[in-house]
């Protein structure tokens, strides 16, 4: 982060802006003192794991951000200001003393996180922020506060709420919940400050367009109280899914087909994700009529609080545990179905990963490790190598295809560290493990294992979709082995986790 | 001085190696023609109409009477052809005989008796020339008039085509003479040596098309049927790596590539199996890179070992190795087509056929379909479709199999709520398993129309209403201003799908 040397005068200055502020502004209800004494910066020393080289932790970064604190000694903030953080630090404005923190919950899913200060003097001085009862409408003057680039002390901007959308949540890469899209300047630093609306918080802000101006986003309360209620009980249990795509019936030709009489709306689930909460539940062809007693459209929404919202907003209010009530179309007559929202954690889902230390297993100089989109996002887009192209098949389509059948996780050839050993596999690179030796590995920990028993003295490695094999002579691969690690700086053969 | 003296000399050479390679003056001019095409391709994404004309200039070489030899990649998707001769302002109008794109080839017609075609005179077609020939290659300066520059074979390989993806043998020739155009004739004892395909400026080489491979597709195309290049249908591998020979115990003397895939139909499938080891073919020992030792040649891959002497239709020797022993094959040579492959290229960018009902589009996955997303195809297109063509384009479970997909939707009522959905592979119609358009063709003709259609992977079936579909159908041509709502390719004689 860039360092500035604030002027005394300057900063004197900004202080007397902001006391007159207070009164003028709508966003803030509670005095800005004291809301200000909430508002914390957040130093952060990061590391980011290197999943083309796992065995070594990646570059250091240092950073900053916000946080602010909601009671009981948390302190809420986005996930990704402490994700693979290796040291964090909070100040309070105005106080030049750093504290030590500790991240206690993290949704990645949702980039919220929740921090905990040891020291209990921290909190001497400082108030709690409250959060609002409902979302603020189009038009709502916010108030967002924090510690943005371009200096060290508390900043306050002020815009409207603009939109209430749903919208990517880049944290993850592939989770969507609603947002907040305020005209505020929302910058780097910014991260995890309170939007504020009459005093109480109505979102946080969490991530900006690049390419676009005063388009700023914030994670609204409905997701911020969500994630509070998820943590509650001592875990978090992220967000379920039903994993049913669904079409939309608007078409009466496939109503008729469907057998749907004309008085029922719904949509029809016409691919089940075996990950999902509706597998064993629902059946492809059923067509959703109602959820939790709320009419679906055939376009796929339902009324709630006057607006016509898409029926997943729902699932967005569940937690883990929970039940969800859905009326079914089936075999030409209705049924009730409950769905307990207690769906196994799914490997196929590739949200990016944090703090986990990746595995890998090496073989001769070639290392392999799960196909992960942080692993993916290592590889340029640019390449043109046909197995590389196809990793993000593997990605998108795992569990529709039912390429994942069978395994717990794709074993791929990730790179080769060059040693004579291995001179002749470069088309093998990026490959997907089929078998090991005569075995199909369901993960890498089983891939590691067929490693010990070759066959005749070879090992054998089919890929998937390839016709050639991977032979490695198991005693020069063995022989190898040490110079190899010797010359990469490889510390241990393999990791395979926890 | 001296370097004067020197220069002298240079230019002495020159004119003497000149001399050699180029026939008469007057036989030059009275070959070399201008081809000036107009062509125009069918519109991949909305295919009963075209995308703008255009124009394309080459030459070509008087090879025979009223014939004249150019590249396919000229004439493609030509619409007209006319040729100019050297100094001339008259255009004759050519029609095309044959294109071949697996050779670059193509072989035009012209009046003898038009009026601007008189003098238009064949010139002879080398039976060999040396592997390091002198040669003169000519073309027009901006003045249309002939120029001629010096240039030497350099390189015999099998190489990719410059506007196809497929090897074929080609002589590259240094040449200081910017070429500008494709078709450019290449001369040798006064003999025709072959054409350029491609010129480098920045190497200064020129990917000629031989005179064999030319003399041989001249004849060719004269005669019916047109034979075309022969193969034996089968993927193979280079086979370097000691550890996986010792694996399949392939011999000490570095022979041998390995069989990677073998194409349902063709005589490989019939002889060979994936894993097999070649290790000789045709009576010639092949090397772990597919190299074998060419009588003409020399060193050269074995893709011209399959085709350049030999026909669709015959059978070779083939020396193999498979589980660790040797043993013998013959296998049968058939005529290349991109029709045998699960995602034919279609390079020739020929009409795609394609059936529109109910504003649905369905057409077959080709490489040229996939390509005109645009250079970054690859990550426009959906990684399924990418993967399918990386992967499994040689490899239909069966003769003829096809990936049909619903390429689009064009919006109208009758297909609301499906208007999201494009690219997506098509399984069955009307209940029914489709492996081509031939299916597709089959079924709606048999029940009148496109019913249901079943997407890969989506488990509700598209449906159409049937009272509605006469209708929609009349309003889909109108306000889409759609030509035809289907195109069937004839088929061929002897097509077996």
């Amino acid at each position: 982060m860039m360092k500035s040397t604030v002027n005394p005068a300057f900063a004197l200055a900004l202080a007397l802006a902001l006391a007159a502020a207070d009164t003028a502004t709508a966003g803030l209800a509670v005095p800005f003192q004291t809301a200000r004494r909430s508002v914390v910066k957040i130093h952060v020393t990061k590391q980011e794991d290197d999943y083309s080289l796992p065995w070594q932790g990646g570059r250091m970064m240092n950073g900053t951000g916000t946080g602010f604190i909601i009671g009981r000694r948390r302190i809420l903030t986005n996930a990704h200001i402490v994700s693979n953080a290796r040291f964090i630090q909070i100040q309070k404005d105005g106080d030049p003393r750093r504290y030590d923190a500790a991240v206690r919950f993290a949704g990645h899913d949702c980039d919220l996180a929740t921090l905990e200060v040891a020291d209990p003097s921290f909190f001497e001085g400082t108030t709690s922020l409250e959060l609002a009862g409902a979302l603020p409408r189009l038009s709502d003057t916010v108030t967002v506060l924090g510690y943005p680039m371009g200096g060290d002390r508390l900043s306050l901007t002020r815009g409207v709420v603009s939109r209430i959308d749903y919208s990517v949540y880049s944290h993850s890469g592939v989770d969507h919940h609603l947002v907040l899209q305020v005209d505020a300047a929302i910058n780097p630093g910014n991260s995890g400050g309170p939007v504020l609306f009459r005093g109480r918080v109505v979102g946080l802000a969490f991530q900006g367009l690049a390419w676009a101006e005063n388009i700023g986003y914030a994670i609204p309360v409905p997701v911020i109280r969500r994630f509070l209620d998820d943590i509650a009980d001592g875990a978090y249990h992220g967000y379920q899914e039903l994993g049913a795509a669904t079409l939309e019936l608007r078409n009466a030709a496939l109503r008729r087909a469907l057998g749907l009489p004309d008085s029922r709306s719904g949509v029809a689930v016409h691919y089940l994700d075996p990950f999902g909460c509706g597998a064993g539940r629902l059946e492809e062809g059923d067509v959703l009529l109602a959820i939790d007693g709320h009419d679906i459209a055939d376009d796929g929404t339902i009324r709630l609080d006057g607006n016509g919202v898409l029926f997943a907003e729902l699932l967005e209010r569940k937690q883990w545990g929970e039940a969800i009530d859905l009326k079914v179309w089936r075999k030409g007559s209705a049924q009730s179905v409950s769905v307990p929202l207690t769906g196994p954690a799914d490997p196929f889902g590739y949200r990016r990963i944090y703090d986990e230390r990746p595995p890998y297993a090496i073989l001769a100089g070639l290392v392999f490790a799960p196909l992960s989109r942080n692993y993916l996002e290592t590889i340029k887009s640019s390449t043109s190598e046909t197995n590389a192209r196809r990793l993000l098949y593997f990605l998108t389509y795992a569990k529709i295809d039912g390429l994942c059948e069978g395994r717990d996780e794709f074993v791929v050839l990730t790179r080769r560290l060059p040693h004579p050993v291995n001179t002749y596999s470069e088309s093998f690179l990026y490959g997907v493990v089929g078998t090991v030796n005569g075995t199909r590995v369901r993960n890498l920990r089983e891939f590691n294992g067929a490693l010990a028993s070759p066959a005749g003295g070879f090992h054998v490695i089919r890929f998937e979709g390839m016709e050639d094999e991977l032979i490695i002579g198991a005693e020069a691969a063995a022989a190898a082995a040490p110079r190899i690690m010797e010359a990469y700086a490889v510390p241990a053969p393999a990791y395979l986790g926890e | 001085m001296k370097s004067f003296a020197f220069s002298l000399f240079v230019a002495a050479a020159a004119l003497a190696a000149a001399g050699r390679a180029l026939p008469a003056r007057a036989a030059v001019e009275d070959s070399l023609v201008e081809v000036l095409v107009t062509f125009q391709e069918y519109d991949p994404f909305l295919p009963w109409q075209k995308r703008q004309p255009d124009q394309r200039e080459g030459y070509g070489v008087v090879v025979g009477d009223g014939l004249v030899f150019t590249t396919e990649s000229l004439v493609r998707n030509q619409t007209l052809v006319e040729l100019r001769r050297a100094g001339r302002g008259e255009k004759i109008a050519a029609r095309l005989v044959m294109a071949d794109c697996r050779l670059d080839c193509a072989l035009l017609r012209f009046d003898t008796a038009a009026p601007a075609a008189g003098g238009l005179t064949a010139v002879p077609v080398a039976e060999t020339i040396p592997p390091d020939a002198q040669v003169a290659i000519v073309q027009l300066d901006e003045t249309r008039r002939p120029q001629r520059g010096d240039g030497r074979v350099v390189q015999i390989a099998v190489k990719d085509l410059p506007h196809a993806p497929h090897g074929a043998l080609t002589f590259s020739v240094l040449t200081e003479l910017n070429v500008g155009r494709a078709g450019a004739p290449v001369f040798h004892g006064g003999k025709l040596a072959g054409v350029l395909i491609a010129y480098s400026r920045q190497d200064r080489i020129g990917a000629m098309l031989p005179h064999n491979t030319l003399a041989r597709f001249v004849a060719d195309a004269q005669t019916e049927p047109y034979e075309g290049v022969a193969w034996a249908g089968f993927v193979w591998k280079e086979l370097v790596d000691p550890a996986k020979r010792a694996y399949l115990r392939a011999p000490d003397d570095g022979r041998g590539v390995q069989i990677m895939t073998c194409l349902p139909g063709t005589g490989a499938a019939e002889a060979l199996r994936p894993g097999d080891v070649v290790l000789s073919w045709d009576g010639r020992d092949i090397d772990n890179l597919g190299f074998y030792d060419d009588p003409d040649y020399g060193r050269l891959n074995l893709a011209y070992l399959i085709m350049g002497r030999r026909r669709p239709g015959d059978k070779v020797p083939v020396r193999l190795l498979r589980d660790g022993r040797e043993r013998e094959a013959d296998v049968r040579l058939a005529r290349w087509s991109d029709d045998d492959a699960l995602i034919p290229e279609n390079t020739a960018r020929e009409r795609p056929e394609y059936l529109l009902e109910g504003g649905l589009l369905l057409r077959e996955l080709t490489g040229r379909y996939l390509q005109s997303h645009g250079p970054e195809w690859m990550n426009r297109v959906d990684s399924r479709l990418t993967s399918l063509y990386l992967t499994s384009r040689l490899a239909p479970e069966r003769p003829g199999d096809r990936i049909v997909i619903l390429a689009a939707v064009l919006p109208d009522p009758i297909n609301v709520g499906y208007q999201h959905f494009g690219n997506m592979v098509v399984t069955r119609v009307n209940g029914r398993p489709v492996s081509n358009m031939r299916d597709v063709f089959k079924i709606a003709g048999e029940d009148g129309m496109l019913k249901a259609l079943t997407l890969r992977t989506v488990a509700v079936d598209l449906v159409l209403d049937a009272e509605q579909m006469e209708a929609a159908n009349t309003r889909l041509e109108r306000q889409y201003r759609v030509s035809a709502r289907s195109y069937r390719r004839e088929p061929a004689p002897g097509d077996s799908r």
